[in-house]
């Protein structure tokens, strides 16, 4: 699978390239939202892992941006952010998440919940 | 037409408004109400227009020329100029729950019954003849349409049975329900009705005289050619510019125009667009005066009918019959409104301030009535409204052909603008007192009276007159100049005392402290419960005061079960009292009740002031409380960043044995990298809570900011080595001549917050940051300037704030958010500046001026 991870955090971006390589997933990263959005239009990864706060674009515009790219393509998104309140959980998925994951995360936790994604996917 | 068809339509048009009154009841008790609304309240104020408008400005044209147009201008300049004054007016007497002008003056004046007493017999003195007046337009249009002539005894006087009829009318729907807070729906509603009424007549005969019969408004006048007194001719604009001060003044205390406009107006909104709908009513009713009195004065004037009648001698002339009705009817509701709402309010004001307080200072009289005060009020108000009914009527039988319409009405408006001086200086001037509020009323009342009537009684007051004015201006202006002469002198002079001066205050500033009058309450002393529920249950019933006090004890979280009631529930009983039957007795029933502590006026002022500041500092708080809300969540939201990757690296360690030695490194550098982060975070928000608190002592000394520069940039070189960042240090006298006063540590850490800043803006590689250091005569600044993407002008503002990182573009200018706020708080206590100069895309470059230290 082909993955996009985007945060402004590099120790996350770090920890998440490596689960995520370590998932024999194939990773793309980005440090910005505009960076994102290059590297998804030229990969179209399968899932998209956006943090919310980041520099140029916010996770949500990149995730609209995704999902309105192209009729055939429907990337899933996570959202990982450190805005936990109920009502931002809420507008993450107003916007189009397919799953949010509150900073901080449990590896094993994450890892899980995205290869379920993953497989429900597939089918 | 016919004496008893004439009568029994007169009488029918009075029962037709009665179930339009009835109906408004209705649609009341409904919530509907029909009367709360402006246009309805603008045509309601138009009961200023009485029989005197009506027939009496035409009557004028002929002998008196244009004056009639002061007495339109007065009061339509006072709507559409003096609105504010008016919105005073209403809001005091809605907090004060005042129904009557007499009410307001005294309630101002510390509640001083001897004045409210004066009020209300001036008012009352004024009114007969003005009621008397109306009660006479109506028996000689009567007479004129059904070309009889008036009866010798009044009681074979046809005409007398109008008069039966509508002081009936009066009784039915006058005294039933007179608190303020209830307002008098069906009342107003006819009221509005026959202005609607009297409009359309007056309109009716004015385009049929104009355009009917003559070729335009023009042709009526070129048909005849009578050359109208001007202005010159009559008096001179002297005279006609009293009369209109005259008129704008005397609107608002006419007792009938009073209570419409300050007592019945449903919301204060009202008023905004009242301000033009009653100008353009004034406009309209006025619009044919001209053509109907030249007119008049053509076809009517050798026949030898009284001028006063032109507006329905006119039609009866032209034979025509309907138009004649409409006529008379149009002044029927013109007079028979002015009389209605005249003897409704001059009632409610001698039951107010002279038979209540009486019968309340009688002893026993209370402890005997208490149950039935509500019904002895309405039945002395009844009483009230029969008496002056009947005083109007003989005064008209009396003086029939004495006077003719608008010398009655304008002497009446020479006096209750005796009221105006108390009036206007007691809502907008602290110091004006009781004693001189009474000195200036009955000053002015004497002199007018004495200008106005000596001369009937064959006295020549000539001494006194004015070389070009008329009685009416002459008294207007002697009597006006003494009045508020007296009234200021006596203010002056006299002191105040303490409810006086409280009354004052609440009056003069009503808007700053109205919602506190509400809720405070201003009164010490102790009363009974029980007596309380007495005293109110005989006016509102058993259910309505258990009601009543019970919204009150619920809004200020009061005991109803205790003996003695809290200090609130007595100010609001007396409230709720003053509506019924005035203040004075309200403070005649409330005392028979209690027992009282006088409080000065400084302690109702501290009270006053108290509440509103903790209103004030109850805003603050709440502000305070969302800055410190919204601080927690960045802080914490600040902290979940390396929480999140420390946690995330370490279990990686813990899972994965297999990972290689050198990831294995980079992890923990950066874990140790993310608790650093962690551990400063955590410091600089304790500093800036520190600083905030004022709790950071600062270590003064002489300081060379050339040394301070030199010892961040020990600190710093390293990380721009590693960010590939260039610094470039201009320092071009590397040692200033002159030193601050000042903390090195805390200006080191200044300069380091600013780098660190300028570094994260800056692109890696291309980044260079220019640190300057120079003097002018009185400050010694640093600047920092980066050419990274700068920030935008917008956001220079609150850059400084906690947390502030300018979220658009989402770039992160402050690495916590906070390091900006410190800095400033630490050049702020050394008396300095620090300011930002910056656009998107051309660098940053932050100013420091710090203050050189003044050699001894």
């Amino acid at each position: 699978m082909r993955i996009l991870i985007a945060d402004d955090e590099p120790a996350i971006l770090m920890s998440l390239d490596f689960l995520m390589r370590k998932e024999g997933h194939q990773v793309f990263v980005a440090r910005d939202g505009e960076e994102a959005i290059q590297l998804i239009e030229k990969e179209l990864p399968e899932v998209i892992i956006l943090d919310i706060m980041m520099p140029k674009i916010d996770g949500y515009g990149v995730c609209q941006q995704a999902k309105a790219l192209k009729t055939t393509y429907q990337p899933a998104v996570v959202f990982i952010s450190a805005k936990i309140a109920e009502s931002d959980i809420e507008k993450g998925y107003e916007m189009g998440a397919d799953l949010y994951i509150p900073k901080p995360f449990s590896n094993r936790d994450l890892v899980k919940k995205i290869n379920e994604l993953y497989e429900k996917l597939k089918n | 037409m016919g004496v008893w068809e004439i009568a029994f339509l007169s009488i029918a048009y009075l029962g037709i408004l009665f179930l339009l009154a009835f109906w408004a009841e209705k649609k009341k008790a409904q919530n509907k109400s029909l009367i709360n609304n402006p246009l309805i309240y603008a045509l309601s104020l138009a009961i200023y227009c009485s029989a005197w408008t009506y027939y009496g400005s035409v009557g004028q044209i002929t002998s008196n020329g244009l004056s009639f147009l002061s007495v339109y201008l007065g009061p339509t300049l006072v709507m559409i100029l003096a609105w504010g004054f008016v919105r005073k007016m209403v809001r005091i007497a809605k907090i004060h729950n005042i129904t009557n002008i007499a009410d307001f003056i005294s309630t101002r004046y510390g509640k001083d019954s001897r004045i409210g007493l004066g009020v209300t017999l001036i008012s009352l003195f004024a009114g007969i003849p003005y009621i008397g007046l109306q009660l006479k337009a109506i028996a000689q249009s009567f007479d004129l349409i059904t070309q009889s002539t008036p009866s010798a005894t009044f009681y074979q006087d046809p005409s007398f049975l109008l008069f039966i009829s509508l002081t009936l009318f009066i009784l039915v729907l006058g005294p039933r329900r007179f608190d303020s807070s209830e307002k008098h729906e069906g009342m107003i509603f006819t009221i509005a009705m026959e202005s609607i009424i009297k409009l359309v007549a007056f309109l009716a005969i004015g385009i049929y005289i104009s355009y009917q019969i003559y070729q335009g408004w023009e042709g009526t006048l070129q048909l005849h050619t009578i050359s109208l007194p001007s202005i010159e001719t009559n008096g001179g604009y002297g005279n006609w510019f009293i009369q209109f001060i005259l008129c704008g003044i005397a609107f608002l205390f006419l007792p009938r125009v009073f209570h419409v406009a300050v007592v019945e107006i449903g919301e204060e909104e009202n008023l905004k667009q009242a301000s033009w709908i009653f100008p353009l009513y004034m406009l309209l009713i006025n619009i044919f005066v001209i053509p109907l009195g030249i007119a008049g004065y053509a076809l009517l004037n050798s026949s030898g009918l009284n001028s006063d009648l032109y507006v329905l001698g006119l039609p009866i002339h032209f034979h025509s019959k309907l138009l004649a009705f409409i006529v008379y009817l149009g002044g029927f509701s013109a007079a028979s409104g002015m009389v209605i709402m005249e003897t409704m309010a001059i009632s409610s004001m001698i039951s107010n301030n002279l038979i209540m307080p009486l019968l309340l200072r009688q002893k026993g009289f209370f402890s005997d009535n208490q149950n039935q005060l509500g019904s002895i009020n309405q039945n002395i108000r009844r009483i009230m409204i029969v008496v002056i009914m009947i005083l109007g009527y003989v005064h008209y039988r009396e003086t029939e052909s004495l006077v003719n319409l608008v010398s009655v009405g304008m002497t009446s408006f020479v006096i209750v603008a005796q009221f105006a001086p108390a009036t206007i200086l007691g809502i907008y001037w602290k110091k004006a007192s009781r004693q001189g509020a009474l000195t200036g009323i009955l000053t002015g009342f004497i002199i007018s009276a004495a200008l106005l009537f000596l001369p009937n009684l064959g006295i020549s007051t000539d001494v006194f007159r004015i070389e070009g004015l008329n009685p009416v201006s002459n008294a207007t202006y002697w009597s006006i100049t003494f009045n508020v002469l007296a009234l200021y002198a006596v203010s002056i002079t006299s002191k105040q005392n303490g409810k006086d001066a409280n009354q004052s205050y609440l009056f003069v500033d009503v808007f700053e402290y109205s919602k506190n009058i509400e809720n405070s309450t201003i009164w010490r002393g102790k009363a009974r419960l029980r007596d309380l529920r007495q005293a109110l249950s005989g006016f509102i019933g058993k259910i309505n005061t258990e009601q009543r006090l019970k919204q009150i004890a619920k809004a200020n979280n009061l005991s109803l079960s205790e003996t003695y009631a809290d200090p609130i529930l007595v100010t609001q009983t007396e409230k709720i009292l003053a509506g019924f039957v005035g203040s004075t007795s309200a403070r005649l029933i409330i005392s028979a009740i209690s027992k009282e502590e006088q409080i000065g006026m400084s302690e109702v002022i501290l009270l006053l002031q108290k509440s509103r500041d903790l209103q004030a500092s109850n805003a603050e708080l709440v502000k305070i409380d969302a800055q410190k809300n919204e601080f927690l969540t960045t802080v914490t939201h600040e902290i979940r960043s390396p929480i999140t990757s420390i946690r995330s690296l370490s279990e990686i360690m813990v899972e994965h044995e297999d990972i290689s030695q050198e990831e294995r490194k980079t992890f923990l550098e950066t874990i140790i990298q993310e608790s650093d982060r962690l551990s400063r975070l955590v410091n600089q928000v304790l500093d800036l809570e520190k600083l905030a608190a004022g709790k950071v002592n600062f270590d003064m000394h002489s300081v060379d900011l050339g040394a301070v520069i030199e010892k961040a940039m020990m600190n710093f070189t390293a990380i721009a080595q590693q960010n590939q960042v260039g610094i470039q240090v201009d320092v071009s006298q590397k040692r200033t001549q002159r030193q601050i006063h000042g903390d090195f540590e805390k200006l080191v850490q200044v300069i380091i917050n600013l780098l660190s800043n300028a570094i994260k803006n800056v692109e890696p590689s291309k980044g260079i940051i220019q640190v300057r250091l120079y003097e002018n005569a009185t400050h010694i600044c640093i600047d920092v300037e980066d050419n990274g993407i700068g920030i935008d002008p917008k956001y220079h503002d609150q850059i400084f704030e906690k947390f502030k990182q300018v979220d658009n573009p989402n770039r992160k200018i402050d690495s916590s958010g906070l390091g900006l706020s410190i800095s400033k708080k630490i050049i702020e206590m050394h008396q300095g500046t620090i300011h930002l100069e910056s656009s998107l895309g051309h660098g940053a470059k932050f100013i420091l001026k710090l203050p050189i230290q003044k050699t001894a």
